[in-house]
C-alpha cells in the first residue's frame, strides 16, 4: 500500500497529481480523487483576495498522516494521495487533492469522502482569509463539526 | 535561567510575532508553570496563556498543561485548528 502526503508550498496541480497516481495504481479497480479550491467569497459573502494557510513544519504533516493511518483502518483501500496546499493561495486555485485507490469503487468514494471530512476538521493549519476590509483568522465551525460526526456511526468499509 | 525560543502560529503569530525569546527559570517544569511564568513576565501575554483554547505543543506534539516541559525542547502555543 503506497501513501503519498505532502504538503505543496507552490502551486497545486490536481491534474499531474493524478496522472502521477493512476501511473502507480497496480491492479486495483477503482480510483476516486477529489480536488478542494479556494472560494472566491467568504461564508459572509465578501469577495476575497486570497487565503493564508499557516501551518507548523513537522506537526501539520503529522496531523495528515494519522488522518491516512485512519482512513487505511478504516476502509480497504490500497494507494492513498494527500496533496495540501500551506501558504499564500489566491482565489480559484486547488487547495487540496486526495485520490484513493481500491479494488472496488465503494470503499474508494467512502474513503475519500472520508478524507476529506477528516482534513476540514482535523488537519493541523490556521487558515486566515483575506479582503479589501482586512483579514480573518478562520476558527472551527460547527458544520465542520457536524460532517466529522458522520463517521462516529459504522459507515461501511471495514 | 535558560534563553528559550516560544513559537506561534495563526493569529497568535499575527500579535507575537513567529517566535520570542524568553528567560525561562530553571524551577518551571511544567506547561502550566511556563503560562504562568510568560503571563507574569509580560502582561501582552495573559489573556491568551489563560485561554484553554490556546494550546500547547512540545517538540511538535500537542500536550496537556500538565506535562513536563524543559528549556531546549521546541514549545510553541497554537490557536484552534481551522482544518484544512
Amino acid at each position: 500500500m503506497a501513501r503519498t502526503i505532502r504538503l505543496e508550498p507552490g502551486d497545486l496541480h490536481p491534474d499531474a497529481e493524478l496522472r502521477a497516481f493512476l501511473a502507480h495504481v497496480d491492479g486495483m479497480g477503482a480510483v476516486v480523487n477529489f480536488t478542494g479550491l479556494m472560494r472566491p467569497v467568504s461564508k459572509g459573502g465578501e469577495a476575497l483576495t486570497g487565503l493564508f494557510l499557516d501551518h507548523y513544519p513537522g506537526m501539520t504533516e503529522r496531523t495528515l498522516e494519522a488522518i491516512a493511518d485512519d482512513a487505511a483502518r478504516r476502509f480497504d483501500v490500497d494507494d492513498m494521495v494527500i496533496i495540501h496546499r500551506c501558504g499564500m493561495i489566491v482565489p480559484g486555485a486547488p487547495i487540496v487533492f486526495v485520490a484513493v485507490a481500491s479494488a472496488h469503487r465503494r470503499a474508494a468514494f467512502q474513503a475519500a469522502d472520508y478524507l476529506m471530512d477528516r482534513l476540514k476538521n482535523d488537519a493541523g493549519f490556521w487558515k486566515r482569509e483575506d479582503s479589501a476590509s482586512g483579514s480573518h483568522w478562520i476558527e472551527p465551525t460547527e458544520q465542520d463539526q457536524a460532517d466529522r460526526k458522520r463517521w462516529s456511526k459504522t459507515y461501511g468499509g471495514n | 535561567m535558560a534563553r528559550q525560543n516560544i513559537i506561534f502560529f495563526g493569529k497568535l503569530a499575527d500579535q507575537f510575532g513567529r517566535s520570542i525569546r524568553f528567560e525561562m527559570a530553571d524551577d518551571i517544569a511544567t506547561i502550566a508553570e511556563l503560562r504562568n511564568a510568560l503571563s507574569n513576565g509580560d502582561g501582552r501575554f495573559a489573556e491568551i496563556m489563560a485561554d484553554a483554547a490556546v494550546r500547547a505543543c512540545v517538540d511538535g506534539v500537542i500536550v496537556t498543561d500538565d506535562s513536563l516541559v524543559h528549556a531546549g525542547q521546541e514549545i510553541a502555543f497554537i490557536p484552534p485548528l481551522s482544518g484544512g
